[in-house]
């Protein structure tokens, strides 16, 4: 059986010869079975779809399950750093994030992606950290980000300024940088 | 068949908006394909037919209270909450239709034989212009297709009305309905302006309407969501350039289940209210 998961879209798409069926992450106990004409719609704008072939179905919400908890997890860091967000909601994040950041795999993955790009708002790091008290994790975290936030800024507009020419591959750009 | 740019006088290309000799903008192009009077003629004698159909099945009314009904309807994209999220963050983000997040390298084409030929049959439907179209479906309720996401989100009339042209339903289908082939002309009278919506809708859903239907009928009629993209029915909206975040006039879904979504509802919730849109569950 092959499998198709997006945690942007918190959808499985099973595809195991004609049969073609879904699940949502948040309902797992309800199958919905499609046509094979359907699956490039299943995942419509989704930029995460990993596939996975010849997998089980528990591998396959393993896998879900990750992709879920990375995608939402930094949309929960997103809120934290917003300050035009009430704090209420950004102390909702800050809960469900550090309830996220207890499997590694995760953890790490986030964290590529924070360090990755530079804070989307304007936001000094004790203005964020100072309600946070008893995320440590999540605080130590921002720390981090915000004293590497030079550096990350620098990096990452230098990646962009790779020509797209060069942006064919992974391995392409790589030897671009490394130049 | 270019028509006559109505500033110089001298032909302006099917695919094109703006005239190339004189710069005079000529209307959008899928809305002057819909316009043509070869499609204008086709679909009034499709909807001669259902008029004849229904009147000699007593259920005439009920066909002129559908297309009325049809007129007040919406252009529905249905996504999940992460997408819409996306989409509602910023001003700095524009929906773009799958053929341009393959061009600027954003996705890559499906393995898979629909995602081997769509190319092919948005090319059919939108000769040299195709890259330049998104694509919604008509609503009466506001709801979209669960297969494509569980968040409709739906468009202000004003922003798309006077770019938007309406199709009959899924090309693919209606190529093995009708037996072209894509790569000859599509047949005429599956397409109208959107103003005509009404018009697309009567003549293609008239034999779903009887004596007994009544209006609480019509949305199901309408659009027919049996779970999937791929087996359910509905009009397509195809609209030409972007939207952004001001072209939603509101969200629609259901309370999300888990702690994050419901963070990123009440999120949605103050973001869309600052561009008046509105948040609804459903």
């Amino acid at each position: 059986m092959e499998a198709l998961v997006s945690g942007v879209a918190a959808r499985v798409v099973f595809i195991d010869g004609e049969a073609v069926s879904y699940i949502e992450a948040d309902q797992p106990e309800t199958r919905i079975p499609v046509t094979r004409d359907a699956i490039p719609y299943l995942l419509l704008d989704a930029h995460d779809v990993q596939r996975l072939k010849a997998t089980t179905e528990d591998e396959a919400f393993r896998c879900l399950l990750q992709k879920f908890n990375e995608d939402r997890g930094l949309r929960m860091l997103q809120v934290i750093l917003d300050p035009s967000e009430v704090s209420e909601l950004r102390q909702e994040a800050a809960a469900s994030l550090n309830e996220i950041l207890d499997d590694p795999d995760v953890t790490d993955t986030i964290s590529n992606w924070a360090f990755a790009a530079p804070f989307p708002y304007e936001v000094s790091s004790s203005d964020i950290t100072g309600s946070l008290g008893e995320f440590p994790d999540i605080v130590e975290l921002l720390n981090t980000l915000s004293e590497c936030q030079k550096d990350i800024i620098r990096l990452s507009r230098a990646w962009d300024l790779v020509p797209e020419s060069a942006n064919q591959t992974w391995s392409s750009h790589f030897l671009v940088i490394t130049r | 068949m270019p028509v006559e740019c109505k500033r110089c006088g001298f032909p302006v290309a099917d695919e094109k908006k703006v005239c190339q000799a004189c710069g005079e903008d000529n209307g959008y192009p899928n809305v002057r394909l819909a316009q043509r009077p070869d499609e204008v003629q086709a679909l009034a004698k499709r909807l001669h037919d259902a008029e004849v159909s229904t009147t000699a099945r007593k259920c005439r009314k009920i066909l002129e209270q559908f297309g009325l009904a049809v007129l007040g309807s919406k252009a529905v994209i249905s996504r999940s909450l992460s997408v819409v999220q996306d989409l509602i963050e910023s001003d700095r983000r524009t929906y773009t239709n799958f053929q341009r997040q393959i061009a600027y390298g954003a996705r890559v084409a499906e393995d898979n034989q629909v995602g081997r030929i769509r190319t092919q049959f948005e090319a059919a439907l939108f000769p040299n212009f195709h890259q330049d179209v998104l694509f919604a479906m008509l609503s009466l309720n506001n709801d979209g297709l669960v297969g494509y996401g569980s968040y409709a989100l739906i468009l202000k009339e004003n922003m798309i009305a006077h770019r938007a042209s309406v199709f009959e339903e899924n090309m693919l289908t209606l190529s093995a309905k009708q037996g072209f082939l894509l790569h000859e002309a599509i047949p005429p009278g599956f397409r109208a302006v959107w103003e005509e919506r009404h018009t697309l809708a009567k003549a293609k859903l008239h034999s779903e309407i009887g004596p007994e239907t009544s209006e609480a009928d019509f949305a199901a009629i309408l659009v027919r969501d049996r779970g999937g993209p791929g087996n359910s029915d509905f009009i397509e909206v195809h609209i030409y350039g972007p939207l952004n975040r001001y072209t939603i006039e509101r969200v629609v879904g259901p309370r999300p289940r888990t702690r994050e979504d419901r963070v990123t509802w009440k999120r949605l919730e103050r973001l869309l209210s600052e561009v008046g849109a509105d948040l609804e569950a459903k």
